[in-house]
């Protein structure tokens, strides 16, 4: 059963308060208003000095459960939300994995999926490692991208995005955070060559996403009372406030005090939120959990993962 | 997984999106924040093709509406002129079966032999392998770009058929380590498969000198250059390789006769 063995986050300490993306990102000053009160946005975190490849070595290098088991590294793979971040032939994930002695690994990126990619990633790397024939064999998970133009650093009306990585070590059969379900549903009718469908979209996000976090639960074998903790994807408060009436889920179960703080950080979101519950301690053995993502875009892809820690 | 179908196209002049002005003027400011970084700018004529709508074209001949597809992984390296797209999403909405899709890039010519181990490993009972490239760059750019625009779709399912595959992919291979790996990389994959016909890369090719008898693929095609020969091939047992000189990645796979359906 796949398993996450270590997590580690890089979030920069450099934030900036959303008024002060107003004027880069052309937004009315109701706009600003609006995320800073309905959708209890606060700050974002930015790195400016890191390119690509040091935002994804900033999160190998905290990740301490990787030091001399380097070479049981067998797949490195990238969950991203941009498709292009570089120009092409850069390659930040091969000279991150070169600088890092996993020059070994078969590395590449998976992406497409929006934010949803990063649980795309984990899940993918499980089943790789699951057919692999080395019983020792690990995965890393790499999260991480830049807010470098304004597609990538604004949902309109909806979330900021900020800069942040992490560096997850992934096992077939690990002690720790078994991966028990996961549920993935794409709904590519919101693609842009279908004209604008805000208002139809902003209508199905919720009940989507409930529909992937029921399904997960029960293809976990819980209920949704089962679940102690939701580490959500930080697109706003006040998704999740609704999406928790909506379900009739406790919204105090969902670990929402990094949305203010960091900002929408792409794919890792749920590393993040994973690293905060465990400083807080937030999660007993035992203790199942639930991580849900919506990848909104050009397209949109609701991802739900339950996890026993 | 055996491959039941398989079909190739390139693709002439610019994507048709392109042609809408609001979305020319989007991916012009993309591609100018994208290259500010690294010191480069905008070319002022954009042109190019999208993978969406090449993969859109490849799905339509290669998957009846009666065989829906549960997984679609599509393979690039060279980025496409709707660079903010989630086009694999896109994909899954116009591909029979609503299939789970994204895409494997960020790995050179190795891209499709991992998409192709993931088929193998998610175990689903029909999925879609498509290979794109196109060739041109948005951008003030030394690199190589591909001569064509082009597309290969490849649709694998469960169980006994007509066809088979093995992948094996070597990470971290330099040059002159080509030979001795990819001599055991074309005897592994060729046992039960004597006569596969073999059908190398030109970069494979170049740094294998004693390498057996095979079909050189011409050069100027990275990413669908085996793959399009693989498509168009007659034969019951296909050997590809291909090796990726940056990123050093040796890849082999077989797609040959299924022995089951052979007896």
């Amino acid at each position: 059963m796949t398993a996450l063995d270590a997590v580690s986050v890089y979030t920069p300490a450099f934030r900036v308060p959303i008024e002060d993306l107003a004027d880069p990102l052309d937004l009315t000053d109701i706009q600003v208003r609006l995320f800073r009160r309905f959708h209890g946005l606060d700050q974002v975190r930015f790195a400016p000095d890191r390119s690509p490849a040091e935002l994804l070595r900033a999160a190998v290098e905290g990740l301490a459960g990787l030091r001399g088991q380097e070479h049981r590294v067998r797949y490195v793979v990238h969950g991203r939300a941009m498709p292009v971040v570089v120009p092409y032939p850069h390659n930040p994930l091969h000279d991150v994995c070169r600088q890092l002695g996993l020059g070994h690994a078969l590395a590449f990126t998976v992406t497409q999926q929006s934010c949803a990619s990063g649980l795309l990633a984990v899940e993918l790397a499980g089943r790789l490692l699951a057919g692999d024939p080395h019983e020792d064999a690990l995965a890393l998970v790499l999260t991480g991208e830049k807010a470098f133009t304004r597609h990538a650093r604004l949902i309109p009306g909806t979330s900021l995005f900020g800069e942040g990585a992490s560096a997850c070590l992934v096992s077939a059969d690990g002690p720790r955070d078994r991966m028990l379900s996961f549920v993935c549903a794409q709904r590519g009718e919101f693609d842009g060559e279908y004209g604008d469908r805000e208002e139809e979209f902003q209508r199905q996000y919720r009940p989507s996403l409930a529909e992937v976090i029921n399904r997960a639960v029960a293809d976990a074998g819980l209920a949704l009372d089962d679940i102690r903790l939701v580490l959500p994807h930080n697109v706003n408060v006040v998704t999740w406030q609704r999406l928790c009436s909506l379900m009739d889920f406790p919204v105090q179960r969902v670990l929402l005090s990094n949305v203010p703080d960091n900002g929408h950080l792409f794919c890792t979101d749920a590393f993040a939120n994973y690293r905060t519950a465990r400083e807080r301690d937030l999660l007993r053995e035992g203790d199942h959990y639930l991580v849900a993502t919506v990848g909104a875009g050009a397209g949109a892809t609701f991802s739900a993962m339950v996890f026993q820690h | 997984m055996r491959l039941v179908r398989a079909g190739r196209r390139a693709f002439t002049g610019n994507a048709d999106v392109l042609a809408d002005d609001d979305h020319r003027a989007q991916v012009t400011d993309y591609f100018a924040d994208l290259v500010r970084p690294f010191g480069a700018g905008p070319v002022t004529d954009l042109s190019g093709q999208s993978y969406g709508e090449m993969a859109k074209a490849l799905v339509a001949e290669v998957v009846p509406a009666a065989e829906p597809v549960d997984l679609l992984v599509l393979a690039f390296s060279i980025h496409d002129v709707w660079p903010g797209r989630a086009t694999a999403t896109y994909l899954s909405h116009v591909c029979p079966g609503t299939p789970m899709s994204f895409a494997v890039c960020d790995q050179g010519s190795a891209s499709p032999f991992t998409g192709l181990r993931v088929i193998g490993d998610y175990g689903v009972r029909r999925a879609l392998l498509v290979v794109v490239e196109q060739g041109a760059l948005p951008y003030e750019s030394a690199a190589a770009t591909p001569l064509a625009h082009r597309g290969v779709a490849m649709l694998y399912e469960e169980g006994a058929g007509t066809r088979a595959t093995e992948v094996r992919q070597y990470p971290d291979v330099v040059p002159e380590a080509v030979p001795e790996l990819a001599r055991r990389g074309v005897a592994e994959l060729s046992t039960g498969h004597p006569g596969a016909r073999v059908v190398l890369s030109d970069s494979l090719a170049a740094v294998w000198p004693d390498h057996p008898d095979h079909t050189r693929v011409p050069a100027g095609q990275p990413m669908t250059g085996v793959w399009w020969h693989l498509a168009g091939a007659s034969e019951d047992a296909v050997l590809v390789g291909d090796y990726d000189r940056d990123l050093r990645y040796l890849c082999f796979a077989v797609v040959a006769a299924d022995q089951s359906s052979v007896d």
